[in-house]
């Protein structure tokens, strides 16, 4: 967008100086995909893709991609990066770069003209589960509290704007905030469910199921001004109506993740 | 202007059809020309409700089809002149109900009526959706239990989102709610969500509660519109309903349970 301005500024009138910035530069997190490869025989490589990829094509549609070596780093058989690289573009998947390769594998990952990604420790150890269609995932009760997210970060930019609501959510409907938060002045029916990947605040009766931060943004919060849900939601842990104590009930709460816990807590 | 009414619950027995009866007989009382269709095709109730279905030639699903002319299904009904019923059909399913077919259907009788009331099937495929489709105010008819309450809410939000008022951007359905079969006494003794609960659940005004009365199962069999039992209860509270539907302002009557005294007991009161 910003690059856009420039331009046509410069094709307008062309009074550019030196002082004038060309770009800025932001912090911004993108979520991406980390493909383990697990070993160097590809024979089933395209196939297996192929087959992850149908399961989800809206999930994976133009998702980056890095892949990391650290699975095959010390076996000696050469792998078809190539191949690798070709099959994961046909596939619609953009391919940032690789990491975490013996240095003959890296060196020969930079001669192809690819990227090398710095190794990081902190490495997301969980598997990837898919989405069942899109958002609208469906929760079988918890067993217990706080089990493993259900929902899995999908790359997507950072939340930036806001969704507002009017009307009352009736039972059966669905909100999904996409990239960003959603704000609620009404009430959400039970049977009603309010989705954003950014932070959820309802000004009315929450009865029905609020998840924020569904795309794994566990910063995400839960503002409401009286809570009866049936369920709540923050980046994929979740709790479920027995689960939520009597005295926050039909409060004014905040709903925030703490050490990986659904938090409530009265304002 | 014609106006298109939907008179629908979702759930099933809740009493749509008692309640389409009712205020299409109210609506006629204070002389408008009033017409309810039957919309539950396969499933024809409303004529029998209305006294009528000894003269069912032609339904609904012969005019769509071309095989009648509106005239020629439109039953008036024996109590009221200004009260016509357009019957559903009975052998034909809600496959044959088609959207070009229903909107002829309603803008030919918005040329002769006041008010077009659409007795919504239960449920929320085909019938109903069609039902309510085209409707400029809802009725939603709920009794005073949860699943009942929840199935409302269910129909309020396809009203909101899926109604043509809803997908072509204009004002909204407006909405208004009936609480059929309502107890008082049994709100005491805690078996029954009360008004309040119901209002507070689904946030729309009121019409009305009527309340659980014989005189409904009486009429209904004896196909006379209960709103013109002068002495039933529940009659008094549709007809109240229909007073604050076009505007009034009248105080609720029936919410409240009122222990019979001595002398009450004795006469009946």
């Amino acid at each position: 967008m910003r690059t856009d301005t420039i331009q046509s500024k410069a094709n307008g009138k062309n009074v550019a100086k030196e002082s004038t910035p060309c770009f800025e530069l932001k912090g911004s997190v993108i979520t991406m995909i980390e493909m383990r490869l697990l070993q160097s025989n590809l024979d089933f490589f395209s196939i297996q893709l192929d087959k992850k990829v149908r399961q989800a094509a809206d999930f994976f549609l133009r998702a980056p991609i890095v892949l990391d070596l650290d699975e095959v780093q010390n076996d000696d058989n050469e792998i078809d990066f190539l191949t690798i690289a070709e099959t994961i573009r046909a596939n619609n998947l953009v391919l940032v770069g690789f990491r975490n390769g013996s240095a003959q594998q890296l060196k020969q990952v930079k001669n192809l003209g690819f990227n090398i990604l710095p190794d990081t420790s902190d490495r997301v150890s969980s598997e990837i589960e898919l989405p069942a269609n899109n958002t609208a995932e469906k929760h079988t009760p918890a067993q217990n509290q706080n089990q493993k997210p259900k929902y899995t970060p999908k790359p997507t930019g950072v939340a930036s704007y806001s969704r507002t609501v009017y009307q009352p959510v009736r039972s059966g409907q669905q909100i999904y905030a996409k990239d960003c938060d959603l704000v609620i002045l009404n009430s959400v029916s039970a049977g009603a469910e309010i989705i954003a990947d950014g932070h959820i605040h309802i000004y009315g009766k929450l009865r029905g199921r609020a998840l924020a931060g569904v795309h794994g943004d566990k910063s995400a919060r839960i503002f409401c001004s009286n809570l009866e849900a049936e369920l709540i939601s923050i980046a994929g842990y979740y709790r479920v109506i027995e689960e939520i104590e009597d005295r926050v009930k039909n409060q004014a709460v905040q709903i925030y993740l703490k050490d990986e816990r659904v938090t409530i807590e009265k304002f | 202007m014609a106006k298109i009414i939907v008179v629908t619950s979702g759930k099933g027995g809740v009493g749509k059809t008692t309640t389409s009866a009712a205020f299409g007989a109210g609506l006629a009382l204070k002389g408008f020309r009033t017409v309810v269709v039957d919309f539950d095709i396969g499933l024809r109730n409303l004529d029998l409700i209305m006294g009528c279905e000894r003269r069912v030639v032609y339904d609904f699903i012969n005019v769509i089809q071309g095989d009648a002319n509106l005239n020629q299904a439109l039953i008036k009904t024996k109590q009221l002149d200004n009260l016509y019923i357009l019957p559903a059909s009975q052998t034909k399913d809600k496959d044959a109900l088609t959207q070009e077919g229903v909107e002829g259907i309603l803008n030919g009788l918005k040329e002769t009526f006041d008010y077009i009331i659409c007795d919504s099937p239960a449920g929320i495929e085909r019938g109903a959706y069609f039902a309510m489709y085209f409707a400029d105010e809802a009725i939603i008819v709920t009794n005073p239990e949860v699943s009942s309450v929840r199935d409302s809410d269910r129909i309020l939000g396809i009203l909101a989102s899926k109604s043509r008022r809803a997908v072509e951007n204009l004002e909204p359905v407006k909405e208004h709610l009936v609480l059929a079969r309502y107890s008082p006494k049994r709100v005491i003794d805690g078996d029954m969500l009360s008004v309040d609960d119901v209002k507070d659940l689904l946030d729309i005004p009121l019409l009305g509660a009527v309340p659980e009365s014989e005189s409904v199962l009486l009429a209904s069999n004896r196909g006379i519109p209960v709103i013109l039992d002068g002495k039933s209860d529940a009659g008094d509270a549709y007809s109240d309903a229909v007073s604050r539907f076009l505007g009034e302002d009248l105080p609720h009557r029936f919410l409240h349970y009122q222990k019979k005294g001595f002398f009450g007991r004795l006469f009946g009161s």
